[in-house]
Order: C-alpha cells, then structure tokens, then sequence
C-alpha cells in the first residue's frame, strides 16, 4: 500500500532522515516509534507530503506522490495531531465536516456519515455535534480529532502521537478504540509514538527509528524476544519479557483441568495431582479442592473475580497469580464455564 | 444675596453627595454598580441646572457678561465620566446601553431644552449653528474615508507582511517612519507635490486634487491608520495557534482555503481592535486637518486658540471627544460579539 524507497531529508548539515525503506502493507497497524528528534514526525509528514525529502520516492497504491498535488492528497489521507487542531469558531459537526467541504462531498451524506463516526468514537451526536471545542475535555476533542480524519473516509490515516497529552485512564481507553476501529474500517494506520508500551499494544507492525536510521521492523513478539542490537534493548525496557506476555493470549497457552462436580465431592477423587477445581452440574466453576494425606479442603471461589477468560494475556494472567498468591489459575468462559487452566510454569517455560 | 446663597446651598449639597456615596460605597460592596451612578447623574444634572440658572441671573442684570465653565466643571465631568466607566465595568449589556442612554438624554435635555442658553459654549454654538453642523459633517467624512480607504490598503498589506516574510521588516520599516513625522510636517510635505500634481493632471484638478484642501489631508490621515491596520492583521493572523495551521494543512486546505476559512475568521477580533484605533487615532488626528484647509472640528479648535476663546475651543472639542468615545464604544461591542462567535467564550 505505502512503499517508502531510499528516503533522504536533510535539515541544514543535519541528516534527519537516512535512506529510510519501509513497506506498510493494506490494512495494517503501523507503528513507528523512537526517542524525540529521530525523525518519526518528519518521515510521517513525508506521507502526505507536509515534507518533501531531499531524495527518494513514495508510492501509495503504486502511484508516485510526487505526481499528486499536496492538498489532492492531503485530502485522501487522514491526518491526526497531538495538538488536534480543531478550529476553536467551528462546531464539532462543522469540524468533522471540513475535509468532505474540500472534497466537495455531497452535504447529506457527508452529515450521516459524520453523525455516524460520532458514535464509532463513541461520542453520542446529539450531545456532542452542536458543542465547541473549549467545551470539550482533552479526551473527547481527540476522539472528535480521530472522527474529523475519518470523515472523508479515507484508506490511509497518519497519527502522529494522538494520544501523548492524554491522562493514562484515558489513554488506554483511546488505544482499544483505535484498535477497534481499525479492525472495524480497516483502514491503513500509520501512527508515531514515543511509547513502547503504546506501541506493543496497539501496533501489528512496528518501525524503531534512530536518529533518521530504520533499526528494526517487525511484529511486536518478533521484536521483543529478539531485539536486533543494543539499543532496541535498552529502548524496549529492562521489562521487554513481560511487555511480550501482553501481547499474548490465554487461549493459546491453557490446557486441560481436571475437575469433580460439587456434589460428587463426598466420593473419593482419583488423581494424582494436589488439588482439582469444582464446578456445578452446569459446568460452572465453584471452586477448588486441597487434597492432602491428612484429608482434603473445599476452598469457594467467585469465578468473576478468580478465573482467566481467553481473551486476557498472558501479563493479566501474571498479575492475577500474583494478587491470589497461587501458581495456577482456572480458565472459564463468559458464563462461567471451566475451560480450561494455566500455570506460572508453562509460562515461564512455554514462551 | 441670592447668587451666594444658591452657590454655597450647591456645594453644600454636591459635597455631601460626595461624602455619603464614599460612606456607601465603603459600607456596601454593590453601591459601585448602582449608587455610583445614580450620585453622578444626581451631580452631572445638579451643576449643569445651576450653571445654567447662574448664567441666566448674570444676563439679565450684565448683557454683555461673558460666562463659561471653569476648569472645575471639566474636571468634574471627567471624573464623573471616569467613575461611570469603572462603575459599569462589569455590567451587562443592556444595563450599560440605559446607562449610557440616560447620560446622553440628561445632556441633550439640558442643551435642547435651553437651560444652557446662556452659558457662553452655547452662544458660540448659536452664533455658528450652520457652519458647526457642517463642520461635523465634514469631520466624519474625512475620518471614515481615511480609515476605509487605509483598511481598503491595509489587508492586502498586512496579509502580504505575514505570508511573505522578506517584505515584512520592509512593511514595518516604512509605516514606522511615517508614524514618526509630525502631522503638520506631513501636510507641509504634501503640499508642494500635490499641488504640482494638480497643476500638470487635468484629471488630478478635477477630481479635486490640489495642494490644500480635502487631498493632502486624505492621504496623511489614511498614511497615518495604516500602522495600526497592517500591525493588527500581521499579528493576528501570526496569532492564529500554529496547531490549528497544521491540522488544516495537513487535512489538505490549500493557503486561501486557510486564510478565509481559518485565519482571518480568527483572527478578526484582532483585525477589529487595530480598526478600532485606526478609527479613533483619525477623529483626533483630523482636528489638524483644518490647518490645511480640509474643514472640520479643527476649525472651531484652531479659531478659539486664535482668539483665546475657551468656548470657542470647547465647542470643536466636545463634539470631537463624544465622536472618539462613540466610536470607541460601538467597536468595542462590535469585538465583543465577534470574538463571542468566533472563540464561543459563553
């Protein structure tokens, strides 16, 4: 989709962008990240042609930008800010509205459409559509931000660290609805940060650039468990190992449990491990039991606050062995049914 | 007797006005907005009615008795004015426009009413009660050509100083100087080349160009807004968050897109304010015009310090100062509203 070749920007004597290659495939999460002054704005804005570089070419959908008016482009590719930059005289609506007007668009269908990104971003339009932006908190003017980009529907968006000014709760709140918004619209994300934790969770490709150098692209497991020098490492945090672990899945590490049901619980269990869950004739998870030579020990468990689901990483799945002070933890799906269980060991072992 | 006696019964009432309004307004924290006010009006119709009443007295037994307004009565007025300012800082709207409107309908009450008739301002005024009309006229006339004509020059000036930035210093530099020269330097100046202009341009004489008169007044007056202008429309478009620019560049607006649809909708609450003192710093500017015979306000001013006539000199003052403030006042409401659409600063 994006085909970056031999890309070269020089500020004055200073190179800030050295021979940069990158492929960004259709649909992707691309992520590139380094320290400030590595040149990921720069080579972000050299997307849209807000920079031209020095030497090299761009394609989008094997078209040469060079060959393509700025503002032509400008308009097909949504574009988000730390700053926002929403126009402070203009309704959030009209705000939204502003590309489809250069483009042009059809004023009806454009208005649906930004109505409904306002709710994609999960700002309801009724309340939100008629406010300014000094009405808005710095959360909700992002999200207007976000929707503004979309608005002409575009199939490439640039963002550059949008979420950088945010408050953590908000933040992470911003990052799961990017996420589901590109798995919902597909569209082709381009998006700089200086988080690594940011860029784990969120990104399906990253690029980790150094002073205007590509030092590695890849898959964010790909990266964490071989950063390819030094500085990767140092830049991943001393805690890559378990940064890796959020970006995997119960699912794919559990495996079988052995369980009783609560009413069977007078008989003699047969197994020869130190204990076995209990679940209800529902299959629903109950608790576990202790066995031991001097007898057994029936502890009750509240599976909502005990139990994995599938969906849950591996670093959730840490963090809860911690709290409950056990090494293995039952798996239950929404319902409450026992699916399974994982250990502390497969996890060191298995990854 | 009499005089004496409606004197000292007016200071005595005046000053306790005074005193009592300093006791209220230390012992009640809203006496600023109401009492204030309602002690000036008390004051401003109390010395107005005995001026004129006095100067009545005095023209029956004196016809040929001269009275004016002492320095006192100005200061007064001046810092009554000052106090209803201060007074209605804070107030809404309509309350300031009653305000303002009772002032105003006090003052043409007593004048109309010819309670004044006989205080000398008044008998300047009746004496040139044609030509005062006409000097007014030509007073705003040559201020707001000036100015529009200036604004007319100004954006295209100012937009060109931002958007280029080799010429801005340049820009600068020349409006600078011409800030510098004196007016009646600069009427001195324009005489010579305006005139030969007129006597060699068959079209220049008779559209009326010459060398005293409406033309060189014109252009000095228009040279001279043009500061406040161009330094307005250069800083408030530079003034526009740089975020914002880069948002709309960056969702494709081309430079004119983004100077009508971002920069000078925000800037214009700025853009006003430099029309505001453009406008303002031209009706007093345009006193001087009379020196070179383009008429106006002026001329009274410039007969009166002829003569040594202070009535003579108030009566092409006061206009000229009532003109300013109205001015002053109706651009402020203007930059009000605009910076309330524009910012939405509920």
């Amino acid at each position: 989709m994006i085909k970056l070749i031999d890309i070269t920007k020089k500020f004055g004597n200073h190179a800030v962008l050295n021979n940069i290659n990158l492929h960004i495939k259709e649909g992707e999460f691309f992520v590139l990240i380094g320290p400030s002054g590595s040149g990921k704005t720069t080579l972000l804005k050299t997307i849209n042609k807000m920079e031209t570089p020095d030497s090299g070419k761009i394609f989008i959908n094997n078209q040469d930008i060079s060959d393509i008016k700025g503002t032509v482009l400008r308009r097909r590719i949504g574009y988000v800010i730390q700053s926002i930059g929403l126009l402070p005289h203009m309704s959030v609506k009209d705000n939204i509205l502003i590309v489809p007007k250069l483009l042009k668009t059809d004023k009806r269908i454009a208005e649906s459409r930004a109505l409904e990104l306002l709710n994609l971003v999960e700002l309801p339009p009724e309340t939100y559509k008629n406010k300014f932006p000094h009405q808005l908190s710095g959360g909700e003017a992002q999200r207007v931000g976000i929707a503004r980009a979309l608005a002409a529907d575009p199939p490439i968006v640039l963002m550059d660290e949008p979420f950088g000014a945010l408050d953590p709760i908000t933040k992470s709140r911003l990052q799961n609805q990017i996420c589901r918004i590109h798995k919902a619209l597909k569209k082709t994300i381009v998006f700089v940060t200086h988080d690594i934790d940011e860029a784990i969770k969120i990104g399906q490709k990253i690029a980790i650039i150094k002073d205007g150098n590509i030092i590695q692209t890849d898959e964010p497991q790909n990266i964490l468990s071989h950063p390819r020098n030094s500085f990767v490492a140092t830049f991943l945090g001393s805690d890559r190992a378990l940064k890796k672990l959020s970006k995997l899945y119960v699912k794919d590490y559990k495996k079988n449990a052995e369980c009783v049901f609560e009413n069977e619980l007078s008989n003699d269990i047969q197994t020869n491990k130190k204990y076995v869950w209990v679940i209800d004739i529902n299959n629903i998870l109950k608790g576990w039991i202790y066995l031991s030579e001097n007898g057994s020990q029936y502890t009750q468990i509240d599976y909502e606050t005990f139990a994995l689901n599938d969906e849950e990483t591996l670093k959730d799945a840490v963090s809860k062995m911690i709290v409950q002070s056990v090494k293995t933890l039952p798996v239950c799906d929404k319902k409450g049914q026992l699916t399974g269980e994982i250990s502390l060991t497969d996890i060191v072992v298995k990854t | 007797m009499f005089f004496s006696k409606t004197d000292s019964t007016l200071f005595i009432i005046v000053e306790s006005l005074i005193v009592l309004s300093l006791i209220l307004n230390a012992i009640c924290k809203d006496a600023k907005k109401y009492l204030n006010i309602v002690f000036s009006l008390l004051i401003v119709v109390l010395c107005l009615y005995s001026a004129g009443h006095y100067a009545e007295i005095v023209f029956m037994t004196n016809k040929i008795a001269r009275i004016s307004f002492g320095v006192g009565f100005w200061v007064s007025l001046f810092l009554i004015y000052m106090i209803v300012v201060d007074a209605l800082k804070n107030a809404g709207f309509v309350y300031k426009i009653a305000v303002v409107a009772l002032f105003v309908f006090v003052f043409v009450f007593f004048i109309t009413g010819g309670f004044l008739d006989k205080i000398d301002i008044m008998r300047e005024f009746y004496a040139r009660k044609g030509r005062f009309y006409q000097e007014i006229s030509t007073h705003l006339y040559l201020s707001f050509v000036s100015v529009a004509a200036a604004a007319f020059l100004s954006f295209p000036l100012g937009i060109l100083a931002y958007k280029y930035k080799k010429i801005t210093e340049k820009v600068f530099a020349v409006l600078n100087i011409l800030q510098t020269i004196p007016s009646i330097a600069m009427f001195g100046a324009l005489i010579v080349p305006l005139a030969y202009l007129s006597k060699h341009s068959a079209f220049l004489s008779n559209i009326g160009v010459a060398g005293i008169g409406f033309a060189p007044a014109f252009i000095a007056l228009v040279l001279y807004a043009m500061l406040p202008l161009v330094r307005n429309i250069y800083a408030g478009l530079k003034n526009v968050s740089e975020d914002v620019k880069q948002a709309s560049i960056g969702m494709g607006m081309d430079s004119i897109h983004l100077l009508f649809r971002v920069e000078l909708p925000l800037a214009a609450a700025e853009i006003l304010t430099g029309l505001k003192i453009a406008l303002v710093q031209t009706i007093g500017n345009a006193a001087l015009a009379a020196l070179i015979g383009a008429g106006g306000l002026g001329v009274f001013i410039f007969q009166g310090l002829g003569e040594a006539s202070n009535s003579l000199v108030m009566l092409g003052v006061l206009p000229l100062v009532f003109i300013a403030v109205s001015a002053e006042y109706v651009m402020n409401t203007i930059i009000l509203i605009t910076s309330k659409r524009i910012h939405r600063h509920d």
